[in-house]
């Protein structure tokens, strides 16, 4: 049973009342089966027939992802099974969006230590609103005018149940991977200004806050909604971040005004087209010998295809669109074209990255597995 | 900050749900399936709730035998349960279905023969 952490409570998050908690435990603890028990099980399905089915039509045994892929998309568990996580995964946000919607308009805090930023004439780039990623009714975008953090409280809870409580008590257990990582490979680096790109409700930016207590900290990103509910996060827990509503692409902030951009998880949620604008932009607003460090996703391993027919799954069922490509991208090569001449690739091995990864828990293969930093720096 | 309330948030999501089997009704009842078994957690740990605030106790709940006038009472609220859920099997029991008389009788009420 996972349960690695209970959600730490602030004056922004939407538990609601009884009934609300006992159906996000609900969701909770199915989105545990499905992981532990019915995602091992699509290998024993395909172990014990549809791999032999498959071979008994063609002759030969699946070899690529894709001939897996009609193996297993033959087989009636595993539909059966897609269904239901499918459903499951539905379930989380039928759970969360009701109290966040309860939450009504919700008053920013008075004497804040950071502070918010909204310009509503900001463009979300076209991938942000094409498909609600995750499947999260509304998107990142929904945004219903002043003091709506919806979007915000629903994403917040939903993280913590889609990641079965494995992100740690404040979701921040890849902020905290990327904070580690940085000081253990640059101990004597010490950023005044630090800038995270695509913050979201700020589950990775408070942890940079929090180690570097004497920076700046900014947190961009384009949903009005989730940034009000970070500065109401942020100041709950005491931690001075500046949220503005930017986009990463081009953030209007001035060049090389910041000693350290970074962003978690955000890149694979971009575009072919996006993901190269946000180098460009993180190399334009480094400060000569500044760091740019982006945790995310590593490459696929060509040599498994089973991990890959697996990953490939997020982007097939669960409106993760950029994901698939994104896996098969060349980051250093995409970083030395930003303009970055010195460039480094690191692997960060964690539970949270496992789950998220569709690997079982006790996969040995997986255990090596870990997100991917890509860090550069820019010439001094 | 505005006095107006805040209008509903979203239910639906952008992006074509997948279709896993070629019959759409077997998705809608799996995910319906899911919807009530949440539903009956929900009452579950609601009947726990009860059990712990009341002071009976969880233990005292799974130690209670019912008497006899009890177990009878208990036995008729089932049979009741059942025969409403499993209305729609059993409705073919009561009789040979009534084929092909409806539209016959809405034509006849139609023309004015009835």
């Amino acid at each position: 049973m996972k349960r690695i952490a209970e959600q730490e409570g602030h004056a922004g998050l939407a538990l609601g009342d009884h009934d609300d908690r006992a159906r996000a435990d609900f969701a909770f603890t199915l989105r545990n089966r499905v992981t532990s028990t019915w995602m091992p099980g699509t290998r024993t399905i395909f172990d014990r027939r549809a791999a032999d089915a498959f071979a008994a039509r063609h002759g030969r045994r699946p070899q690529s992802p894709a001939e897996i892929r009609e193996a297993m998309d033959a087989d009636p568990w595993y539909r059966f099974y897609l269904s239901a996580r499918r459903a499951s995964q539905e379930t989380i946000w039928a759970a969360v969006i009701p109290p966040a919607e309860r939450l009504g308009r919700v008053a920013m805090p008075a004497a804040p230590r950071g502070a918010l930023h909204l310009d509503s004439s900001v463009e979300p780039p076209a991938y942000v609103g094409a498909i609600d990623i995750h499947c999260m009714p509304g998107g990142y975008l929904a945004d219903r005018g002043e003091g709506d953090t919806g979007a915000g409280a629903v994403y917040d809870r939903g993280v913590y149940l889609y990641m079965s409580g494995l992100m740690g008590g404040r979701n921040d257990a890849v902020g905290q991977l990327a904070v580690a990582f940085l000081k253990s490979r640059l101990p004597e680096f010490a950023p005044r200004r630090i800038l995270d790109m695509g913050c979201g409700v700020g589950h990775a930016t408070l942890p940079w806050a929090t180690a570097f207590p004497s920076a700046d900290v900014t947190g961009v990103d384009v949903g009005a909604a989730l940034l009000r509910h970070a500065h109401v996060r942020a100041e709950s827990f005491g931690v001075a971040v500046r949220f503005v509503q930017a986009d990463a692409e081009a953030t209007g902030l001035p060049d090389g005004h910041f000693d350290l951009v970074t962003s978690s998880i955000l890149l694979h949620e971009t575009s072919t087209r996006g993901l190269p604008a946000i180098l460009a932009e993180s190399r334009r607003l480094l400060a000569p010998g500044g760091v740019m460090l982006h945790v995310d996703q590593p490459r696929f391993d060509d040599d498994d295809p089973w991990a890959t027919f697996l990953q490939e799954n997020e982007t097939h069922y669960n409106n993760e669109p950029f994901w698939r490509r994104y896996r098969s991208l060349d980051l250093e090569a995409q970083a030395r074209a930003a303009g970055f001449a010195r460039v480094e690739l690191a692997t960060l091995a964690a539970d949270v990255v496992r789950q998220s990864q569709n690997n079982a828990a006790d996969d040995p293969k997986a255990r090596a597995r870990g997100f991917l930093a890509l860090l550069a720096f820019r010439d001094a | 900050m505005p006095d107006s309330p805040l209008p509903p948030l979203p239910r639906r999501v952008k992006g074509a749900r997948p279709r896993f089997h070629d019959e759409p009704a077997i998705d809608r009842l799996i995910a319906m399936l899911v919807a009530l078994t949440s539903e009956v957690s929900v009452l579950a740990d609601r009947l726990a709730t009860l059990e712990a605030l009341s002071g009976v106790g969880h233990d005292a709940v799974d130690a209670h035998v019912p008497d006899l006038s009890e177990r009878a009472w208990r036995e008729a609220r089932r049979e009741a349960l059942i025969a409403r859920v499993f209305a729609a099997l059993e409705v073919e029991l009561e009789g040979p279905a009534d084929s092909g008389a409806y539209w016959e009788t809405i034509g006849r009420i139609e023309r004015g023969e009835l």
